[in-house]
């Protein structure tokens, strides 16, 4: 029987008024969603996974108590993108900023040239280089700070709230790039989001609602439940709730996201 | 209050002829739209003629006509630096010199249009949800007893019920009060649900303006112009082109669905 190692778990955790009896585990090399609406708080959950928020000992990392691992070594292999955290840039160029980033990385010179190529090929990075940081699009911004986290090697991201305020062709590239990190770099990824649409790709979904968690599950198991999630005031997606609705009139057997592939299904 | 654009010229909107009319909720979206948004305050810099009910703007009555326009932009900025909802909204009364006998009693009424009770008079400023903040920068902007409101993507970051109720606020603003509503957003899927006409910009100039139901299904055109389609309209788009089956463009997903169920 293979075992599982769980890189995060959080037993029982209780904040203030925000969170209350949060149990979470997050499998190696999974792909998590958190939902909720803006008062769930999941951008609290994420930031205390992040450490950004103190919190007493229910968190275990890699199998240790968070608290016990050092916060340097730490933050080397944990990437955090939280956008709303207005971060200003020091460096005159994107280019600037990433290297300013590899020179500080423990590698020989030619495996720094490596991992800049390496970067630069899964963002598709390559126009902004000359770019003022400070003035990116929302797009650009985001994949900065993926460029940034991705340089120092991490294996787990955590992420609230990235495809706010960009377009859909956006959002699908974003998540594309995403899957891939996952897939193919094994990185684990934890995505704080109160939209739908974007946790498609995730393998499991935490939603949670006034500070608890309401539902979890498989991901798409979890969105079919439309009832439920329009109750928390969370929308579905619309290939899933067509394809729920169009199960229930006995037109489709399955759950198709690719409006082609529907098509052509409903009319063979 | 009707707005009209002609031949408005300025910065890198281009040539714009645009109508905004009182009978529903309007959407502006694409590139220039917050630009655009900002030019119906008034705007006495550009080329070209900015015209309200007919009434052409001129520095002469510049002053009066924007006093009737609130503009609410995004993102709340504290501007008189007050922490409850009362002392912001008295002072910003006094601050603007509006001549309002009581004050209190129009705070108390602005805040009752927007379904916020009395007791949100002594509620802290930055402990207020998204939607409370929503709602209360609309209250802040029925002070001035506007003919025009201009809002920023009123609806980002709110869930689906608060969408629904700023929505209705909005429309009642406009159906009951008289009041013009022009929104700016570039969420294709909410501007088709939730605006009556629209104005479509790509590149500072314009593409298309009228119904958004109609707008929406010059499907070829805003594919060509490379513009960003509400889903339930590139769904059905798919099922005309792939399978050439006439089917019927739908806002709602179940009446999409009944017109699949006829087809099949």
């Amino acid at each position: 029987m293979k075992k599982v190692d769980n890189l995060i778990e959080i037993k029982n955790l209780k904040y203030n008024d925000i969170l209350e009896n949060i149990n979470i585990k997050i499998p190696k090399e999974s792909f998590v969603a958190i939902s909720g609406t803006n008062t769930s708080g999941k951008t609290t959950l994420i930031k205390i996974m992040s450490t950004l928020i103190d919190t007493t000992d229910k968190i275990m990392y890699n199998g240790k108590k968070i608290e016990e691992i050092n916060k340097n070594e730490l933050f080397k292999e944990v990437g955090i993108i939280i956008p709303d955290e207005v971060q200003k840039f020091e460096n005159p160029t994107v280019e600037d900023e990433l290297f300013n980033i590899l020179e500080n990385l423990p590698l020989e010179q030619s495996n720094k040239i490596k991992e800049y190529q390496r970067v630069l090929n899964l963002l598709h990075i390559e126009n902004i280089l000359t770019d003022n940081p400070n003035e990116l699009s929302k797009l650009n911004y985001i994949k900065l700070l993926l460029g940034s986290t991705l340089l120092s090697n991490i294996n787990l991201l955590l992420m609230d709230n990235i495809c706010t305020d960009i377009t859909k062709k956006e959002r699908k590239e974003i998540l594309t790039i995403l899957k891939k990190l996952n897939k193919e770099e094994k990185i684990t990824i934890i995505m704080s989001t109160d939209s739908l649409e974007d946790v498609i790709d995730t393998d499991y979904i935490y939603i949670l609602n006034k500070g608890k968690i309401e539902m979890e599950g498989k991901t798409l198991d979890i969105l079919k439940q439309d009832n439920k999630l329009n109750r928390i005031g969370l929308e579905i997606p619309l290939m899933i709730d067509l394809s729920v609705k169009l199960n229930d009139y006995n037109l489709l057997n399955d759950i198709i996201l690719d409006m082609d592939r529907m098509v052509d299904t409903l009319w063979k | 209050m009707e707005i009209k654009l002609t031949n408005v010229t300025y910065e890198k909107l281009k040539k714009i002829n645009i109508k905004i009319v009182e009978d529903g909720i309007t959407g502006i979206t694409g590139e220039g739209s917050k630009e655009l948004l900002k030019i119906l305050k008034g705007n006495l810099e550009n080329k070209g003629t900015i015209s309200y009910n007919k009434e052409k703007l001129v520095p002469k009555n510049i002053q009066q006509l924007t006093k009737q326009i609130s503009y609410i932009p995004s993102i709340f900025i504290n501007n008189y630096n007050k922490k409850t909802i009362e002392e912001y909204m008295t002072y910003m009364i006094y601050y603007n010199k509006l001549n309002i006998k009581n004050p209190r009693k129009k705070i108390i009424d602005s805040l009752k249009i927007v379904d916020l009770k009395e007791d949100y008079l002594t509620r802290i400023i930055t402990t207020l949800s998204t939607s409370e903040m929503q709602k209360f920068k609309i209250a802040i902007a029925l002070i001035t007893n506007p003919k025009v409101i201009l809002i920023e993507d009123p609806y980002i970051n709110l869930d689906i019920n608060n969408r629904n109720r700023i929505y209705r606020l909005l429309t009642q603003l406009n159906e009951k009060y008289k009041i013009t509503i022009v929104i700016a957003s570039n969420n294709s899927d909410l501007l088709y649900k939730y605006t009556k006409n629209i104005i479509i910009l790509k590149d500072y100039q314009l593409i298309k303006q009228g119904l958004t139901k109609e707008v929406y299904e010059y499907v070829d055109l805003l594919l060509e112009n490379d513009i960003e389609l509400p889903d339930i309209i590139t769904l059905a788009y798919k099922i005309k082109k792939n399978k050439d089956i006439h089917i019927d463009y739908h806002r709602d997903l179940r009446d999409l669905i009944k017109d699949i169920y006829k087809h099949i």
